[in-house]
């Protein structure tokens, strides 16, 4: 498989994959400086749906609405995840195994599925909607992503130093703070980014959930949806392209600072190096 | 500095008895390897003296006072692990000064002693270099410096040369030893290199599936090894079946046209035994000098130090190491006698 007519037609697919991929993203930012509704044509440059945004729109508001919310769901699946990923090490294996699976599930159980099954269930208790309910949810979707993406951390790191530290006379929290947690640092980050990121896009769950009347406004899902029901306005391109702005930068702060790709979600040892 | 005495340890994972009691004590000072080949259960012994792992029977005594319940924080015993176990998120001088900052001592002094932890490992100026930058040997020679800078009443070295290659270990070994021996640091090491373990110990204590097969200086190991096993383990000596025989006071191990003098230390004239005995040992001889035997060539191997002569004495298979240029003379096949004195023949009772 070394032709190179081969390779060149792979190289061919690469691309067009790539295209296929990215093209309407940068559609969507050419669209967000386009002065004529609907992305059609004659492309006429403006910057009124930056002023729209930044003014009168009530995205920005649901914007930061879906912020707090993703911080708040995020913060909570690190700490409950980087937890049950530190028990989990301390489980015989086929128990770990066992619980494992059932942390894998609610990956695989369609969001749809899950969104009206905590409705029923909130019903049920009386409670309904509420902004609670709507945490709740959220945080059984992303906290799988946390607990696999940390033991995974355990799992490839070297556990000896931890044992190390205790006999230079550190005490088990010392030594969970001095070593375990730069260790699974990589991990943390990567879980974290993960759950803000899938929180941030969850329409089907905070659809469901949400309560009628949220002080501060709707999440951006929400309100999106919302939106197109009753008429699609050109300042969602400006907010769009805005986002996608924030996602490179927080890539390459990423790399930067020393996380590939691969080390972010577990799939290779990362900061591994020999001796370890 | 300090006495070890360890007793009765027993530890079993699940239904696999890894240590069936074992007991020893090692003088303050002592360098004592505990050999065997893997899983033995000699690292098991490491992790319940130092607290790593807690033993279902039996105790651990440093200068006499049980230990067997404190928490490894709390032992003062230090550990260098088969793979250095550095923290990788700290330089050099972080990693070697964490056990002094743990025990609260002030950075100045810190400073100071980690200092001269890393000369003493001949690392002086290493101090701000990134633990995941060193080669193999530097990491060790870290591991070592950040195990004594809290001068441990013990130090406990879990095969810690395994992992370097040939040239480097054999330096590491000298260091290792000269340093202990400056220090004075009292010294259990762990290794399955019988090499290792004879080159570096005062004592060597012989493991071998859960319990003590020998114990001793690393001559008397060595040259009157007390078991089969312990025949085979240590420099691999040739097993030789034969019957007890006894001659004008003289004792023989005797099999088919071979008959090896022994000194008498047990049995009876009949008795079928194994005598161990080295190929190192062996001589050549004229066919007629005193306790000759046929020894038939079949291949000779240059090992570099030495000749690797393979063949059969009498009728059993028998493996000669001869130094020298003799040796190189010989060719394959070549029928020649050989003698060995009976203060280097050891036997085992089949009984």
């Amino acid at each position: 498989m070394t032709s190179k007519g081969f390779n060149r037609l792979m190289m061919v697919c690469l691309w067009i994959v790539l295209a296929f991929m990215y093209i309407p993203i940068v559609a969507i930012i050419g669209m967000s400086f386009n002065a004529t509704d609907y992305g059609m044509f004659p492309y006429v440059f403006t910057v009124k749906w930056y002023e729209t945004l930044f003014t009168t729109s009530n995205l920005l508001p649901a914007c930061w609405q879906s912020i707090k919310f993703s911080l708040l769901v995020a913060v909570s699946a690190l700490l409950i995840g980087t937890m049950t990923a530190y028990g989990l090490q301390y489980l015989s294996p086929k128990t770990a195994e066992k619980f494992n699976f059932f942390m894998k599930l609610p990956i695989i159980i369609p969001w749809l599925v899950m969104s009206i099954s905590l409705l029923l269930l909130f019903s049920f208790i009386g409670s309904g909607r509420s902004y609670f309910a709507m945490y709740l949810g959220n945080l059984i979707v992303v906290l799988p992503y946390v607990v696999l993406l940390v033991n995974a951390r355990f799992l490839d790191m070297d556990r000896t130093p931890e044992a190390a530290a205790r006999l230079l006379g550190a005490s088990p929290a010392r030594v969970f703070l001095d070593v375990t947690l730069p260790g699974i640092m990589p991990g943390m980050l990567a879980g974290g980014l993960m759950a803000l990121i899938m929180c941030f896009n969850n329409f089907t769950l905070q659809y469901y959930l949400i309560p009628t009347g949220l002080k501060g406004g709707n999440t951006l899902p929400v309100l999106v949806f919302t939106r197109i029901k009753s008429g699609y306005q050109a300042d969602l391109n400006a907010l769009s392209a805005i986002i996608v702005l924030i996602a490179v930068i927080i890539v390459i702060v990423f790399s930067r600072l020393g996380f590939s790709a691969g080390s972010l979600f577990g799939m290779s040892g990362g900061a591994k190096k020999k001796g370890e | 500095m300090a006495d070890l005495s360890v007793k009765g340890l027993k530890k079993s994972f699940g239904d696999h008895e890894v240590l069936k009691g074992v007991g020893f004590d090692v003088k303050s000072g002592d360098f004592l390897s505990l050999l065997g080949p893997s899983g033995c259960g000699k690292t098991t012994i490491l992790r319940i003296i130092c607290g790593l792992e807690t033993a279902d029977e039996g105790e651990v005594l440093v200068d006499g006072a049980d230990v067997t319940k404190v928490r490894p924080e709390k032992r003062n015993i230090g550990l260098v692990f088969q793979n250095y176990a550095l923290f990788p998120s700290m330089n050099v001088a972080k990693n070697v000064g964490y056990g002094l900052k743990m025990h609260k001592v002030p950075q100045p002094e810190i400073d100071e002693r980690v200092n001269e932890a890393l000369e003493l490992v001949k690392l002086g100026g290493y101090n701000s270099r990134r633990v995941t930058q060193l080669s193999g040997g530097e990491q060790q020679r870290v591991a070592l410096a950040r195990a004594l800078v809290t001068k441990p009443n013990i130090l406990l070295l879990d095969e810690p040369l395994s992992a370097l290659d040939r040239k480097v270990r054999a330096e590491m070994q000298y260091e290792i030893r000269n340093l202990q021996r400056k220090i004075g640091t009292t010294t259990v090491f762990v290794t399955h290199d019988q090499e290792e373990a004879l080159t570096m110990s005062d004592q060597i204590i012989l493991l071998h599936d859960g319990q003590i097969e020998q114990q001793g200086d690393p001559f008397t190991i060595y040259s009157q090894p007390a078991s089969v096993f312990a025949s085979d383990f240590l420099g691999k000596a040739n097993l030789l079946s034969g019957t007890l025989a006894c001659e004008d006071g003289v004792w023989y191990v005797c099999s088919e046209n071979v008959r090896i003098p022994v000194n008498h230390v047990g049995g009876r004239e009949g008795d079928t035994v194994k005598a161990a005995v080295r190929g190192e040992y062996f001589e050549f001889c004229s066919p007629e000098t005193e306790g000759a035997n046929p020894f038939h060539l079949e291949k000779k191997i240059f090992t570099g130090l030495s000749w690797k002569l393979i063949g059969t004495l009498g009728a059993q298979p028998l493996d000669i190491s001869a130094l020298g240029t003799h040796a190189g003379t010989l060719s394959e096949g070549d029928d020649l006698f050989v003698r060995i004195r009976p203060e280097n023949v050891v036997y085992y009772n089949n009984n």
